[in-house]
């Protein structure tokens, strides 16, 4: 899985491609709690998964787990763009009443102005 | 010209949302959702926009992408801190060219077969003009007021071709079935075809010679009969039911993967598994006895009964390859007082409370470490798989007075000896332990059960640290 950390006017992009599964989550949990530690001015978080072909349950923990921080720090994270097969995961375990969800990064982005 | 059907709402008469959202309520014995998606058709929209909110996944594989229909349907979420109407507004100039908006519970009600196709630049509401459920704008003026504060666009400029019936209470939705079956269900007939001596058998139906069919009757599609049946009339049998012998249905609905127990008499009621409603007063009746009234799913499949078989046999060499380790650690953890097994209560399989022995570590060494990382630990629940109070693999058992919201929440129950909790080292939040139980009942699977198996034998193995650092897994 690719992770790539964008910043745009202290909004947090998060651009992920790939496989989110138990393989892949602890290294990305780590480089995300360093890349947020890293950018104290970064307060709210956009995961565009629209690149994402896949997610498992070890994957929705850690987005679980990083909603927490970015809440913990004030701010507020949405999703992005879900692919028909990881919609269905976050369907299934309900987890859509969790995050906000949106079509498009453009309707992610807006939703913080 | 494009379309937004929220099913999100769910309604308040009806429990267990998530298993019937309101949009796959059988009218007649079709769900709601299909005849909003032909009266998109008729209208001309073949853009629909899906809003999903309770049972979402349920919506999405019966509808799919919509190439049954010849539309194409896209889906999103409306998010917590959002209003229906504040959706369209996400991307405003996705809907300029027109919007059929429905936001309510509601059912499209047809006075005649074919709908006079809106004209260009017209209004009209869905349902009362003080209340209504949606409405269709083909005026980008107006659609543009409502984009911008959120109103319903008014005054209409014309009737609207069909009415929307709101479903606010049961007996709103029994007499719409009541009305279907009379003979309204005719209007929504593609032309050409009509409805035979008032009756309706489905697909893979069973039916015994000495069951009695009084017409008007509904039948969905793979339902069974048993012997001296009386069905009818005006009786509304969604798909998957199962009627035991001499039971008899008049003037009733009975939703999808309901079983109705022998010599039952059901009249003037909506049946939804083991859920009995009175469409007058609205009550609602959960009736625990799966004699009288039950679901037809989760539990009584023989996949189900399948794996119950395979697994007592893995269960029988785990317990055996375990007990000469499981004696000399655990003995050696009673000596240094490191350790020790509290009954706690648990839901078993079958929802009945009972004691389940869990390792509590006193103080960690050694001895606690290896314990839990061989997963002797887990050595005494073996022998609730034997007796049919757990399973090999399956989610976190749950506790029955702590975690009875989390029950409730759950389509069914299988506590597993092993489960999914151990993979994550951060504090376990419970939505986690609902997701992955919820993950487990969707796409439960031997294969699945196997890997499950692994994967959590092998992360504990590898994660001696959780246990060196005292942390407990249930």
């Amino acid at each position: 899985m690719q992770s790539d950390f964008i910043i745009e006017n202290d909004l947090g992009i998060l651009q992920l491609k790939g496989d989110f599964n138990v393989v892949q989550v602890d290294d990305f949990r780590q480089k995300f709690s360093i890349w947020f530690k890293a950018n104290s001015g970064v307060k709210n978080v956009v995961v565009d998964m629209s690149e994402v072909t896949m997610v498992d349950s070890a994957g929705l923990g850690v987005l679980i787990a990083i909603i927490k921080q970015v809440t913990d720090r004030g701010g507020e994270m949405n999703l992005c763009g879900l692919m028909k097969r990881v919609r269905m995961v976050f369907e299934i375990t309900r987890t859509h009443k969790i995050f906000s969800i949106y079509d498009d990064l453009g309707e992610a982005k807006q939703a913080f102005k | 010209m494009k379309a937004i059907l929220h099913t999100g709402n769910s309604l308040s008469w009806l429990p267990d949302p998530e298993d019937r959202p309101w949009m796959l309520l059988p009218v007649g014995n079709r769900p709601i959702l299909e005849y909003w998606i032909e009266g998109c058709l008729d209208l001309g929209i073949r853009d629909i926009r899906i809003v999903l909110g309770e049972g979402g996944y349920g919506i999405e594989t019966y509808a799919g992408e919509g190439e049954r229909w010849g539309v194409n349907i896209t889906y999103s979420f409306l998010n917590s801190n959002e209003t229906p109407e504040d959706f369209p507004r996400r991307s405003p100039d996705l809907w300029k060219e027109g919007l059929l908006y429905v936001c309510e519970p509601c059912f499209p009600l047809r006075s005649q077969k074919v709908l006079n196709t809106p004209e260009k630049g017209s209004l009209f509401l869905l349902g009362p003009e003080e209340n209504p459920c949606g409405f269709y704008v083909s005026d980008s003026e107006c659609l543009a007021r409502f984009l911008d504060a959120g109103n319903f666009p008014r005054p209409p400029t014309q009737a609207a071709p069909f009415s929307a019936y709101r479903l606010e209470t049961p007996k709103a939705y029994f007499d719409l079935n009541m009305r279907m079956i009379k003979g309204e269900i005719s209007n929504y007939l593609a032309p050409g075809y009509e409805l035979l001596e008032g009756s309706h058998v489905g697909y893979n139906v069973i039916i015994p010679p000495s069951v009695i069919l009084e017409a008007p009757v509904m039948i969905g599609n793979d339902v069974r009969l048993r012997p001296l049946c009386a069905v009818g009339p005006h009786a509304v049998i969604g798909n998957s039911v199962v009627l035991d012998s001499q039971a008899e249905l008049r003037n009733c609905v009975i939703l999808d993967g309901s079983y109705i127990g022998r010599n039952l008499v059901i009249e003037e009621k909506i049946v939804a598994g083991n859920l009995l409603i009175d469409p007058e007063s609205g009550e609602i009746f959960r009736l625990d006895d799966p004699l009288l009234l039950g679901d037809v799913g989760v539990g009584n499949s023989f996949s189900n009964s399948f794996s119950l078989l395979l697994e007592k046999v893995p269960a029988l060499f785990l317990w055996i390859l375990m007990f000469p380790g499981f004696l000399l650690l655990y003995t050696l953890i009673r000596l240094t007082r490191s350790g020790t097994f509290k009954m706690k209560s648990k839901l078993d399989r079958k929802d009945t409370p009972r004691d389940f022995p869990i390792f509590t570590p006193l103080r960690s060494n050694g001895f606690t470490v290896v314990f839990q990382a061989l997963s002797l630990d887990r050595w005494p629940l073996l022998v609730k798989v034997f007796i049919n109070q757990s399973a090999l693999c399956g989610h976190a058992p749950i506790d029955p007075d702590l975690e009875k919201e989390r029950r409730e929440k759950l389509p069914g129950n299988i506590p597993g000896v092993f489960h999914d909790e151990l993979l994550l080292s951060e504090p376990l939040l419970p939505v986690i332990g609902d997701m992955y139980a919820l993950n487990y009942l969707h796409n439960r699977s031997m294969i699945g059960d196997i890997n499950l198996f692994f994967r959590v034998w092998f992360r504990r193995l590898l994660k001696t640290s959780t246990f060196r650092n005292g942390e407990k897994h249930g």
